[in-house]
């Protein structure tokens, strides 16, 4: 079941042996409780990423808290219905893929907002205010979603960074995916040249 | 004791695709106490619970990596019940939370966010009282000092097996 069709994850084989040895003498999970598991957190995740509270479920939907909680539980067999019902609230569609246990999942709408943004910064200059910080900040590169998104549920940051070109030789090299957002958005933001890559 | 940190890992069935790592999700380790995977004190904590508790920590862990799967902040993922701050102490003037699931039956997953989409798993206890005891909150106390010791020292990657 997915809500997108791009392709961005890459497999890993974890070690599972020792694990598997304190199982080994339980009946073995049941492939449909894995399942429903998998959907009851991903369903879950669509309504943290889309900013909603079970609290909002309860009343925007009607259910009862005794409802949402079994439908995220993932331990319920879910109708079609319910899904269809519960994925129409956050304006979103899903679908049904069929594929084989080897070929990635499509991306979740909260895996796309996640990109690759590659800031070589040419200088650095660091404020007064900054530098007086008595601990080590943590740095972080945001979308302008994610960003748009902190500013409107009060989770902003103390701090924004800000990239400033003081010719064009400074130039920042950005995906092809971000620098339009990031050019669209910011409008204390310095305009931030867009360079072709090598592939163009 | 020192410290190493391994993948926390369940055998999937083999007809359900495991969910694989993207840059968004949380990343859930275990502790070692040596360099070794065999040292895993998760498995040494589960291993000698009864079979109806090993199977309730199965069932926990398999929804704890399929909710870390999807990177997005846990304590909304799970009903307050399920997922709340058990104990907090101060390190280096730093407020640091460990946090406990209730998955199923009587057992809990305590664990503490290590930044860059990390999370270790302190300890898991069959528990039959809602309320740790001050040794228990000492214990987790003791435990994430050692890891967060990692961070501080930048070796929790070295210290990776």
């Amino acid at each position: 079941m997915t809500n997108s069709t791009a392709l961005v994850t890459t497999n890993q084989n974890h070690d599972q042996d020792d694990f598997l040895e304190i199982f080994s003498d339980l009946p073995p999970i049941e492939p449909f409780d894995v399942k429903k598991d998998f959907l009851g957190a991903q369903m879950a995740a669509l309504m943290t990423f889309s900013g909603k509270s079970r609290a909002d479920l309860v009343s925007d939907l009607g259910w009862k808290k005794s409802r949402i909680s079994s439908v995220l539980s993932g331990k319920c067999n879910l109708t079609i219905k319910t899904i269809w019902e519960f994925t129409s609230y956050f304006g979103l569609d899903f679908d049904v893929i069929f594929r084989t246990s080897d070929e990635q999942r499509p991306n979740q709408p909260w895996q796309k907002s996640v990109e690759k943004i590659s800031v070589k910064v040419a200088r650095r200059q660091i404020s007064d205010e900054f530098s007086k910080m008595p601990t080590i900040p943590v740095i972080e590169i945001q979308t302008a979603n994610e960003v748009a998104k902190d500013l409107l549920t009060g989770n902003h940051k103390s701090y924004y960074f800000s990239v400033s070109i003081t010719n064009e030789n400074d130039s920042i090299p950005l995906t092809l995916e971000a620098s339009p957002q990031a050019n669209s958005f910011f409008m204390d933001f310095p305009k931030i040249q867009y360079l072709p890559t090598s592939k163009e | 004791m020192s410290v190493f940190f391994r993948r926390l890992t369940i055998r999937w069935p083999d007809s359900v695709q495991p969910p694989t790592d993207w840059d968004g999700c949380w990343k859930i380790y275990t502790i070692c106490t040596a360099a070794n995977k065999g040292a895993c004190t998760t498995i040494a904590d589960v291993r000698d619970c009864s079979s109806k508790d090993r199977k309730d920590a199965r069932s926990s862990y398999i929804s704890f990596v399929n909710k870390g799967h999807t990177g997005q902040n846990l304590s909304d993922l799970y009903d307050d019940k399920q997922c709340h701050e058990a104990h907090s102490f101060k390190m280096d003037g730093k407020e640091i939370k460990v946090l406990r699931i209730w998955g199923s039956g009587v057992i809990r997953i305590y664990f503490c966010y290590l930044g860059d989409k990390n999370i270790v798993i302190l300890k898991t206890w069959p528990k039959r009282k809602d309320r740790l005891s001050d040794g228990e909150k000492l214990q987790l106390e003791d435990i994430a000092r050692r890891v967060l010791k990692c961070l501080k020292t930048n070796t929790f990657d070295s210290r990776v097996i």
